[in-house]
């Protein structure tokens, strides 16, 4: 019991320093990684060139999504092949069965 | 070279549906049994030709048929363009439902003078058929335009201003419709010369 009261301290002790190690070196990372991302910016006008660049990409890349978008609406509206087939089988279906109705009066009138 | 929903106002959609319904009756009364599978045929042929599509400058228009569909069924004409145009409407989305009378009546009534027409032109040789179906192919389209400006202008617009757009838009489907209307009946001459007879017993 003692033996397994002290290795659950044990557990809980490195867990706490671990924790302490990783929310130590967490900003140290996060500032690596800015530094390595924008190696460029050293003064305003270097962010507002990169500012415009940004831009410039996001805008082209909305205009090509707005086109694809607009070309997809397009097509939607456009019928498509089970329309044509369900439309022609439709008016097959009609004049089948006028037919068949017209040809079961003939028959029942030929038959009085 | 369809009217869509809520263009037309209400007065003119029903007059135009009590029309279209008062042809179709007397259209349905012209048909003989033995010419349902002819008309079946035809009316299909009418339902898809509107998804031909030519591309004409910033817009698109698109084959119509009223042409052959009048010179093949005759009287029964009207009662196919009705059912096609039914049927379009409910699965393309072209036109509306409540302006299916003045579609119809757009369509249905060229249909019908191109069949007189076409019985009166047509001789008996293939030259003269073709000629005939040219004729009437481009009549049909032209009339239909016509009529479109017609029913636009009981609408409150200028006849003259619609008719010039309708009629401008669609000269190059007077031509298509004149060529493919002469050639499905000068071919039809060839195979099947029965069909031709516009409803009237032909042999």
């Amino acid at each position: 019991m003692i033996i397994g009261q002290g290795k659950g301290m044990a557990w809980q002790v490195a867990l706490l320093l671990a924790l302490c190690w990783l929310l130590l070196s967490l900003p140290a990372v996060a500032e690596e990684k800015a530094a390595a991302a924008s190696p460029s910016v050293e003064s305003c006008a270097d962010l507002a060139a990169l500012f415009v660049r940004q831009e410039e990409h996001t805008s082209r890349e909305l205009r090509q999504l707005k086109r694809d978008l607009a070309a997809l609406s397009q097509k939607l509206e456009e019928p498509g092949t089970s329309e044509i087939f369900g439309g022609i089988g439709y008016i097959f279906g009609i004049f089948g069965v006028a037919a068949y109705v017209a040809s079961r009066r003939r028959d029942g009138g030929r038959g009085n | 070279m369809h009217i869509s929903d809520g263009v037309l106002p209400m007065s003119v959609t029903l007059a135009s549906a009590v029309v279209t319904v008062a042809g179709v009756a007397l259209s349905l009364r012209q048909v003989r049994n033995e010419e349902l599978p002819k008309i079946a045929v035809v009316t299909s042929s009418f339902f898809v030709a509107s998804l031909v599509h030519l591309p004409f400058g910033p817009t698109s228009v698109h084959l119509i048929l009223p042409g052959v569909v009048g010179a093949l069924l005759g009287p029964a004409s009207f009662l196919s363009i009705a059912l096609g145009l039914f049927l379009q409407s409910l699965l393309f989305q072209f036109g509306g439902l409540t302006a299916l009378g003045a579609n119809a009546l757009m369509m249905g009534l060229p249909a019908l003078l191109c069949g007189l027409l076409f019985q009166s032109l047509r001789g008996t040789t293939l030259v003269r058929h073709g000629i005939a179906g040219a004729v009437c192919g481009g009549l049909g389209t032209l009339l239909a335009a016509l009529i479109l400006a017609a029913l636009l202008a009981l609408a409150g617009e200028d006849f003259f201003g619609v008719a010039k757009i309708a009629l401008l838009a669609h000269i190059p489907v007077f031509f298509v419709e004149a060529g493919v209307s002469a050639f499905a009946v000068t071919f039809l001459f060839r195979v099947k010369p029965e069909l031709l007879a516009g409803g009237r017993p032909g042999r």
